[in-house]
């Protein structure tokens, strides 16, 4: 069984939160951690900040999420048409930005690496990018309501 | 949601608050404030206060940096305060606390 959720914004600094609040109210129902969802948090305002930024050199643009679940296992894909990816090995080593120009830590890839079970990416320039971020939910939820009915029936 | 960053002088402090979220949408606004107070005030002891945050990603890194780049080249340091355990992490993650470090004022 596989559930999804879909979601277009568009390329707007302030839609960065608004996508991590709701990329984590639907995953919330595995019953992840607090930095478990935390974590999904952070990867994905990397990515959909530089799909902003880099894609769209923040001008207009649309950013697509799409986000599945598979029994523990997720999936985010964050998509844009912007101008793509011309060595993405290259643009994911850690400390590496195209913008130096800007104020960028060019820690965006490692964060995601760092934060979530697998992180791929296509690119094609001139066409777009898509980062699709993978992260299992082991069921440390089950453990915890058991350790707490037990020590609920102590008391 | 409390967006705004702020700053204030603490003895031989400046201090700015940081809003609950320091992301790429925060950013430009926390460097404006940064400089400006930098300006006003010179910039010997600069400290950033996370008492307010619960969310930073790169995007706060990139900016303390660009703000260690301009401390020090007029030989001023920063500081970093109120940091809950998940900025903690992000922070020590990046390496940051090598050039600012926690502060407990
Ligand atoms: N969606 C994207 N579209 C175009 N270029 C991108 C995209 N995502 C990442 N990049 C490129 O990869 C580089 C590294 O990204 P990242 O690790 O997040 O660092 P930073 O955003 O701080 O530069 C960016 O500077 C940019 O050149
Ligand atoms: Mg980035």
């Amino acid at each position: 069984m596989c559930e999804t959720m879909q979601l277009q914004v568009d390329s707007d600094s302030r839609n960065i939160s608004f996508v991590r609040a709701v990329v984590a109210a639907f995953f919330s129902r595995l019953d992840p951690t607090v930095e478990e969802l935390e974590d999904v948090k952070t990867a994905v305002s990397e990515a959909v900040t530089n799909a902003i930024i880099h894609g769209y050199g923040n001008g207009p643009g649309v950013v697509e999420i799409k986000c599945t679940i598979i029994g523990k296992e997720t999936s985010t894909m964050i998509q844009d048409w912007g101008v793509g990816i011309a060595d993405v090995k290259k643009a994911m080593e850690p400390l590496y930005t195209g913008r130096p120009d800007l104020e960028r830590s060019g820690m965006g890839f490692s964060f995601m690496e760092a934060f979530m079970d697998t992180v791929c990416v296509e690119s094609t320039p001139g066409r777009g990018t898509k980062v699709i971020l993978g992260k299992i939910f082991p069921d440390v939820a089950e453990g915890w309501k058991q350790a707490a009915a037990s020590a609920g029936e102590r008391v | 949601m409390k967006t705004e960053s702020a700053y204030q002088c603490v003895g031989e402090y400046v201090r700015i608050y940081l809003p609950s979220e320091v992301d790429e949408n925060s950013c430009p606004q926390i460097s404006h404030i940064a400089r400006e107070c930098m300006k006003k005030q010179g910039v010997e002891q600069l400290v950033f206060d996370f008492s307010n945050t619960v969310f930073m990603d790169s995007a706060g890194i990139g900016m303390l940096l660009a703000r260690y780049k301009e401390v020090s080249f007029e030989k001023g340091k920063i500081f970093l305060t109120g940091e809950n355990e998940r900025v903690s992490r992000i922070l020590k993650m990046s390496g940051i606390y090598t050039i600012m470090p926690h502060i407990h004022i």
